[in-house]
């Protein structure tokens, strides 16, 4: 508790000297490093084949670097989004998503993360990151996505 | 002119030449009691005109509707004077069974405007039948502060008779109920059995983010809300036995079961609840390693499927003893029929195939095939045909309560809508054009309509 309260205080001194993304509970806000790592941490996914739910040797290569990052930043607790693209039934899209999310979630715990500093959710189809309608946008929603819930 | 309506019968479709005729003097000899509260007994002689079971390319009967008149020569009348016959003439050309013709081509003399309204004299029947028109409806109405009373009559103009009149009386805001309930009458008269309009449609609506539940009817042009929160989307609704409803919400981060308004499960994700025939509720579940269907009685679940993998939407036959869902379990996911509490699960569809459902009667399951279109087939896997094509992606189809006609969303208009067509695919329209939000995951209510009139 007492380290928490230092890793406050000293985020919300340093605050002001923090260039980009900052908000007053960023702990780790003005670690030049913590940012850039947070920055891929939250921007790379991890991609999926189309109806599948298996990860694949480029996402597992993600996953292991955010595995990487929660273990150099104890403090973080994340949420894993399982995504799809647009095209299928909703139903079968959210357990897609909830799957991919789980799929996820397995790999990374089993590299040593404890599962009580992630979650899971399915958004399904809800949220794309790229709407339009072609195969390249379709290969970049189908993803788990990595949010940060508290640092 | 000839009586085209007396087909040789086939297959199950019964004409009955006799007994509509034998009706027909009977309803003429009847016309003094017209105006009288309470339907026309069919029951010991159904006149079938059409067999409802005909394939698609069949003929459709024509059928002009006029506006409705004062009920008394020189009374007022309001919008429901256009209105009601619009609707009715909408609702049956939503079975696929009627082509509407315009009433104001007719050459009827201006004199015999209100002939036939009385329960005295014949419309000119000549005069409708040079533009094409099988049968005719006539109706007469009057508006008194709240209350309204309408008077709609039937007649076939091949054979030149009357088949039946009704009368409904009641609060102005119940004058869709009565023109669905005349719908379900003009069925019941032409076809042998009852329409459903009237029947409730549950669907989600509005943004995926913000989805709310919401409830319209067959012959229904808006909708009403049935629940919504702040926290997240609600969706994939479903009624069972005696209305009950079930959905699923997504509570912030959390997909939660919601049964009779209340969340009975929560925790994992959960997805397309599904009720049996004894009230029971099944939902999917999503695991740490697989997403499987349970059943659920109070606080307890029993899982239903093992095979691993991703098992969503359940759908239970009509006698509860099997239940047809959606499982990646081959691959593909696909539609797979179990017994219920009983070993084996054979595979019904081959291919890309989601959100089964069955009919009412048990003889077909509906599902979505490759994501786009409705398809039907029997449980033992034979007898595949496509419904809708090359028009859009549709989705989630439901059968009516009397089997007869399919709900379905579409996007074939550049935007999610409830569509509906017959079972056998022909008449596929927008459930209601002018609605605008969008309208997903329809699900038909397995009751028929209320009589309120």
């Amino acid at each position: 508790m007492k380290k928490l309260t230092m890793l406050l205080l000293t985020g919300l001194l340093v605050l002001p000297l923090a260039t980009g993304c900052g908000s007053k509970k960023q702990s780790y806000g003005g670690d030049s490093t913590y940012s850039s790592l947070k920055s891929a941490f939250l921007g790379d996914h991890v991609y999926f084949d189309f109806d599948r739910y298996e990860i694949r040797a480029d996402g597992a290569a993600i996953i292991q670097a955010k595995a990487a990052f929660l273990q150099q930043y104890p403090n973080i607790r994340t949420e894993i989004q399982g995504h799809c693209d647009e095209r299928g039934t909703e139903v079968y899209n959210m357990a897609l998503g909830d799957r991919r999310a789980k799929a996820t979630y397995n790999y990374i715990t089993s590299l040593g993360i404890a599962g009580n500093r992630l979650s899971t959710v399915s958004y399904g189809k809800e949220r794309p990151l790229d709407p339009a309608h072609n195969e390249a946008a379709w290969a970049r929603n189908r993803r788990a996505q990595f949010v940060v819930i508290s640092e | 002119m000839a009586n085209h309506y007396f087909r040789p019968a086939s297959g199950s479709g019964a004409f009955r030449l006799l007994a509509l005729l034998v009706f027909g003097l009977l309803a003429a000899a009847a016309s003094p009691a017209w105006g009288q509260a309470g339907p026309a007994d069919f029951s010991d002689n159904p006149s079938v005109y059409i067999d409802i079971n005909r394939g698609a390319g069949g003929r459709k009967y024509n059928i002009a509707i006029t506006d409705l008149l004062p009920l008394a020569a020189g009374g007022r009348v309001d919008r429901n004077a256009a209105y009601l016959p619009d609707r009715l003439g909408k609702n049956l050309a939503m079975t696929g069974l009627f082509n509407t013709i315009d009433p104001r081509a007719s050459l009827e003399p201006e004199a015999l405007k209100r002939a036939g309204l009385d329960g005295g004299g014949l419309p000119d029947f000549p005069s409708w039948s040079k533009i094409g028109a099988d049968f005719l409806v006539k109706g007469a109405m009057s508006a008194s502060g709240s209350r309204l009373t309408l008077e709609m009559r039937l007649f076939d103009v091949g054979l030149g008779r009357p088949i039946f009149g009704k009368r409904y009386a009641g609060p102005a805001k119940d004058a869709r109920k009565m023109i669905n309930q005349f719908t379900n009458s003009v069925l019941e008269a032409i076809t042998g059995i009852p329409g459903v309009f009237g029947s409730e449609i549950i669907f989600a609506s509005g943004d995926p983010s913000v989805k709310d539940i919401m409830l319209t009817e067959l012959g229904g042009d808006d909708a009403v809300l049935v629940a919504g929160h702040r926290g997240g989307p609600s969706t994939q609704p479903t009624i069972g036995p005696g209305g009950r409803k079930a959905w699923v919400r997504r509570n912030n981060k959390v997909w939660e079961l919601v049964v009779d308004g209340r969340v009975v499960s929560s925790g994992d994700t959960h997805l397309s609840p599904g009720f049996k025939s004894d009230g029971t509720v099944a939902a999917a579940v999503s695991g740490p390693q697989s997403t499987d269907i349970y059943s659920f009685a109070g606080r307890n679940k029993t899982r239903l499927t093992f095979a691993g993998g991703i098992n969503v939407s359940p759908s239970f036959s009509p006698d509860g003893s099997r239940m047809a869902y959606a499982s990646d379990q081959g691959g593909v996911v696909s539609i797979y029929v179990a017994p219920v509490g009983g070993a084996g699960q054979p595979l019904v569809t081959g291919g890309k195939a989601t959100d089964p459902v069955w009919s009412p009667t048990g003889e077909y399951i509906a599902f979505v095939s490759r994501e786009t279109d409705v398809c039907i087939i029997r449980p033992d896997g034979t007898g595949l045909r496509q419904l809708t094509g090359g028009q859009g992606t549709n989705q989630r189809p439901s059968f009516s309560p009397d089997g007869r006609m399919i709900v379905f969303s579409s996007t074939r208009n550049g935007r999610a809508q409830l569509f509906v067509m017959a079972a056998n695919g022909d008449s596929q329209q927008p459930l209601m054009p002018d609605y605008r939000p969008p309208q997903e995951q329809p699900y038909w209510s397995p009751l028929r309509p209320a009589l309120a009139y």
